[in-house]
């Protein structure tokens, strides 16, 4: 199973790239997986507020629509346009081209209570059968 | 008692003399046409090429041109056209014997011929390995050719060149394509779509060279090399499918009005002379969409016009709106279907073109052997209006069939998704890729 080991992780299948004060937030490889061809992504607003846990974004496939939970909470800085046109980048490249949204961190310290690699792992085998 | 003369028997010819004779049971009607049988149908030439229809003479068709009290002149060439005096001048392709026809109303149907690109050498090599893709004829030599021999290049990637390609393919030529444009179906297809296509035919291991061009061609007595890019190609067969040109000269030289299109036509199919009308591959049409002259040779179309300059002619009233393109090639098993716009010309057209595509399956994933089918509607970000499809895979011509009726009545993305699809399991899925694709092109602009 791929993920990066410089990533860190939620349990609901969310990764984080910690820039600083920032986060990248995007999905994993598992989710892509599970959810298929992503034809759709609602995206937040620029400068909406994310709470820890709570939904944030939706990443829609032919069969499914998936929400996708604000691993730490925050102000959105940024969100992926390239996403509007072409959403499948989440399914071809989850980690790169397939991230969805940036966030400034309200608590920077929050994103080291999230999973790391290994944890990450071994809770997507344990729910994967 | 109208006496209507038609000049040519083609799709376009064909519908008018249905469409006269169904208006005036008592009209007067005479074809002239150059061939020695009656019909032939040319979009059938790629697929007789490699078998799928039998003999190639089942590309000839006999019409009961007695039953129907036509006169019909074969091997007749029509020469000239005196609008003053209203006869056209014809002479027989067996006796060189000359002759004039008087006409109350004149329908031109002449069609248009294959591009021969000029490239060095291969207008001498026409005949002797180098073929263009027009007539039953044409379909035999290519045919034998095909049987004999191992390499096979073919110019232009629209549906000639592809159909023909994947003719050769099948029956077991080593076949490359060169295309001028940067893609295959460049007029028809974006980018994102011609790929799935591409991709087809690398899998078909048909060598596409795109952006590329021929500029020669050798051999001492047949086709032994092509020149592409700079590089020597060795073939044996060479195809022309680099498009077609209107036969609209004897028009012009009449002092009738011809654009770059193509003999310039009102919505009653009429030319620039009140008596005579022009269908077809040789005549202008008018771009529904654009709102402009625009040139678009099907049959389909040439149909439709002949059917409307045939009952016009014998003294109905009716009109043709104009056209908006819609085609379907079938590539080996791959089926190609487009029509309206695609992105970039609906840029260019000063549109704000939004998209919903997405790749579907043709059956529900619980039910065997669904197909895979990608579909790609266009609209305009400020009107709704829908503007274009493209698809690929089974099922694309029904559904781009849809599309068409939604642009040329001028639906709204909200309509077209309103539209009611029928369904069964082996057939397509409860919520069809094409609504899919509409509501994802909604919720973009939501």
């Amino acid at each position: 199973m791929n993920a990066p080991d410089e990533l860190k992780y939620s349990k609901d299948h969310e990764w984080v790239k910690v820039e600083g004060g920032s986060a990248v937030v995007g999905i994993t490889d598992f989710a892509q997986q599970q959810l298929t061809d992503v034809v759709f992504v609602e995206m937040p607003e620029v400068g909406a507020a994310a709470e820890a846990g709570k939904p944030i974004a939706a990443v829609e496939s032919v069969k499914a629509v998936s929400d996708v939970y604000a691993p730490v909470s925050g102000e959105i800085i940024e969100v992926n346009d390239a996403l509007r046109d072409a959403p499948e980048l989440i399914n071809t490249d989850p980690y790169g081209e397939g991230w969805i949204f940036k966030l400034k961190m309200s608590d920077p310290s929050a994103a080291a209570a999230l999973m790391n690699a290994e944890q990450y792992k071994e809770h997507a085998a344990s729910e994967s059968h | 008692m109208a006496k209507i003369v038609i000049v040519g028997l083609g799709a376009g010819g064909f519908a008018a003399l249905l469409a006269a004779r169904k208006t005036d049971r008592n009209a007067e009607i005479v074809v002239i046409d150059r061939k020695d049988y009656d019909l032939m149908h040319p979009c059938g030439i790629p697929y007789a090429v490699e078998g799928a229809i039998g003999s190639i003479d089942n590309l000839k068709h006999d019409l009961n041109m007695k039953a129907m009290r036509v006169a019909h002149y074969k091997n007749y060439i029509a020469d000239s056209i005196n609008l003053a005096e209203k006869t056209v001048r014809a002479h027989s392709a067996f006796s060189g014997d000359e002759e004039f026809f008087a006409y109350d109303k004149l329908i031109i149907s002449t069609g248009s011929t294959p591009l021969v690109p000029p490239v060095e050498g291969l207008e001498g090599l026409l005949g002797k390995g180098a073929f263009t893709v027009a007539t039953p004829e044409d379909a035999s030599r290519l045919r034998a050719a095909a049987r004999a021999t191992g390499k096979a290049l073919v110019i232009g990637a629209g549906a000639i060149g592809l159909e023909t390609a994947s003719a050769l393919s099948d029956m077991g030529c080593e076949v490359v394509v060169v295309e001028m444009l940067g893609g295959v179906f460049p007029r028809a297809l974006d980018p994102d779509m011609a790929a799935i296509l591409q991709q087809y035919l690398e899998e078909k291991k048909i060598s596409l060279r795109l952006g590329s061009s021929v500029q020669a061609v050798r051999g001492s007595s047949q086709v032994e090399e092509a020149v592409v890019d700079g590089e020597a190609v060795p073939c044996s067969i060479l195809v022309v499918g680099a498009g077609v040109r209107p036969n609209s000269s004897i028009a012009a030289d009449a002092g009738l009005n011809v654009s770059r299109f193509g003999i310039v036509t009102n919505e009653k199919m009429l030319s620039s002379d009140s008596s005579v009308y022009a269908v077809g591959d040789c005549a202008e049409s008018f771009d529904l969409i654009r709102k402009k002259p625009c040139w678009m040779p099907l049959s389909t179309i040439a149909y439709r016009q002949g059917t409307i300059a045939g009952a016009n002619a014998a003294g109905a009233d009716e009109s043709f709106k104009g056209v908006v393109g819609a085609f379907v090639s079938k590539v080996g098993e791959m089926e190609i279907a487009a029509v309206g716009l695609t992105s970039q010309a609906a840029v260019d057209a000063g549109f704000d073109p939004v998209f919903g595509k997405l790749k579907d399956l043709t059956r529900p994933d619980w039910y065997p052997n669904g197909r895979e089918i990608t579909i790609k509607v266009i609209a305009d970000k400020s009107t709704r209006k829908i503007l274009g499809a493209q698809a690929a895979g089974s099922g694309a011509a029904w559904r781009v069939n849809v599309v068409s009726a939604a642009i040329s009545s001028g639906m709204t993305l909200e309509q077209l998704s309103d539209v009611e699809l029928a369904y069964c399991p082996p057939v397509s899925q409860t919520y069809d890729c094409l609504s899919k694709a509409v509501d994802l092109a909604i919720r973009k602009i939501k």
